[in-house]
């Protein structure tokens, strides 16, 4: 039994190598991206709208009231990141349900990938609003003392993000594969049903834990004000 | 549990990608929708504010048009009333003038009535006591009224102090009239020119003439002036006292 779709390999070059991963990140780009072009293509301002616009406008004002609400700020700058990384794992882990789909999050490869997104992406929105020696600054408060633990903070926190995660992901997607095994009827329905909800769950955190990163990462600014 | 890093670098590159696209064909377009949405739900706002604002101001200028032509209306009521309440008055005393000239036109006519009938009734009443005297001297006392009357004519034309302003007015007329209520025979004629001439101390010309509207009595004229000796004065007296107890 394969646990993560790495160990799928359908292109070895030496250095590299096409597998499942990448297979179906590809595959839910394309759902992803085609299914909002077919939509957005016959977008209207008018207050009579199509099932699709209304699904997609729910959605993106959800999101962005929510950004606003959390970060205070203006929703447009943190919605292509925070906004791409929950649909991208709600679809992937919702698409986990489809039988030999194997959820691209359920890689520790692709988690890991957004955790360093997102490790880099909070010094790159802090500094839009701060000052290089002011964001480091922070990492030495209240004393010097504090750099090693703040860095360790810092990267454990990525490393919390990837796992937390890849964990759930994956441990659903075991759990399922075992249950199927030992009682091939109902039970493993309830908890590909328990997994979907972990899954939707397991995405609003990911999304929310990256913008609270971020965000208070540019709160540093209100601080150096006050 | 292990990380393939060629797949992590490959993941990243993906996302990147991915985040392009959804910004190109997701979130800019639905954001771009929804605020036109926005603007365009704002413009009718503002729009339907408009339309409150000059709807109301035309409310305003509705009910003062309104107000304007009650207070027009009760003006003209007003008016109308006064002018009615005027021409009724007017009316009311061209009426009562009306009625006040009929009244007077009544009163003249009742009047000329009365006098009329005065008149008529004094005339009929003096025939009628004449022709009950002359009846009831005649059968009481075997006397003619005329004859008595003509006697007594001449005896007070005898006296010089009775009639003497006419007689004296008179001077020297060249004819005189007799006019008599009945035929006068010749030895009265007689008498009775005798009693003038010898009066006047003239002798003019002396008419005798028979005159039925007199009413017992003698009428003696000369050109402008006359004299009468009969029961006018009788009468008059006796129309005083009609219109004394008619009144």
């Amino acid at each position: 039994m394969k646990y993560s779709p790495d160990l799928y390999i359908l292109l070895d070059w030496g250095w590299g190598q096409i597998n499942a991963t990448l297979l179906f990140t590809w595959i839910i780009m394309a759902l992803m991206v085609g299914g909002s072009w077919l939509i957005t293509r016959h977008l209207t301002s008018s207050t009579t709208i199509s099932v699709g616009q209304n699904l997609l406008e729910v959605l993106v004002q959800g999101m962005v009231d929510h950004i606003e609400e959390i970060t205070h700020r203006s929703a447009h700058r943190f919605l292509p990141l925070v906004g791409t990384l929950f649909l991208f794992i709600l679809v992937s882990n919702i698409l986990g349900l489809v039988p030999f789909f194997q959820p691209p999050t359920g890689s520790l490869s692709t988690t890991c990938a957004f955790a360093l997104l997102v490790f880099v992406a909070v010094p790159a929105y802090a500094l839009t609003t701060r000052t290089l020696g002011n964001y480091l600054g922070e990492y030495i408060r209240p004393t010097i003392l504090m750099l090693p633990f703040n860095i360790l903070g810092e990267i454990s926190r990525t490393f919390a993000l990837a796992v937390r995660l890849y964990g759930n992901v994956m441990s659903g997607t075991v759990i399922g594969i075992v249950l199927l095994i030992i009682t091939p009827l109902f039970v493993p329905v309830i908890m590909q049903a328990l997994s979907l909800l972990t899954g939707v769950i397991q995405a609003y955190i990911f999304a929310l834990l990256a913008l609270v990163y971020i965000a208070s990462a540019m709160e540093g600014e209100k601080k150096d004000e006050g | 549990m292990s990380v393939n890093w060629f797949t992590v670098a490959a993941q990243i590159v993906n996302f990147l990608i991915l985040v392009w696209l959804l910004k190109k064909f997701l979130y800019k377009p639905v954001l771009t929708a929804m605020n036109k949405r926005q603007q365009k739900v704002q413009d009718e706002l503002k729009q339907a504010a408009t339309l409150a604002k000059s709807a109301e101001k035309e409310k305003k200028q509705y009910l003062a048009l309104q107000e304007e032509a009650q207070n027009r209306g009760k003006e003209e009521l007003s008016r109308a009333r006064r002018d009615a309440d005027n021409l009724r008055k007017k009316l009311f005393q061209e009426v009562e003038a009306e009625a006040e000239a009929a009244h007077v036109r009544w009163q003249d006519e009742l009047s000329r009535e009365k006098a009329r009938f005065l008149k008529e009734a004094s005339a009929q009443v003096a025939e009628q006591f004449q022709h009950l005297v002359q009846k009831a001297l005649r059968d009481l006392a075997d006397t003619d009224l005329e004859e008595n009357m003509i006697s007594r004519f001449c005896a007070l034309i005898a006296k010089h102090n009775t009639e003497a302003d006419f007689f004296r007015q008179l001077q020297n007329p060249d004819k005189l009239q007799v006019s008599t209520a009945f035929s006068l025979s010749k030895s009265s004629q007689d008498a009775i020119r005798e009693v003038l001439w010898q009066r006047l101390g003239v002798q003019p010309d002396i008419y005798f003439r028979h005159e039925p509207t007199l009413i017992a009595g003698i009428l003696v004229s000369s050109n402008d002036h006359k004299m009468e000796w009969n029961i006018h004065q009788y009468l008059d007296n006796f129309q005083n006292e009609l219109k004394r107890f008619l009144s």
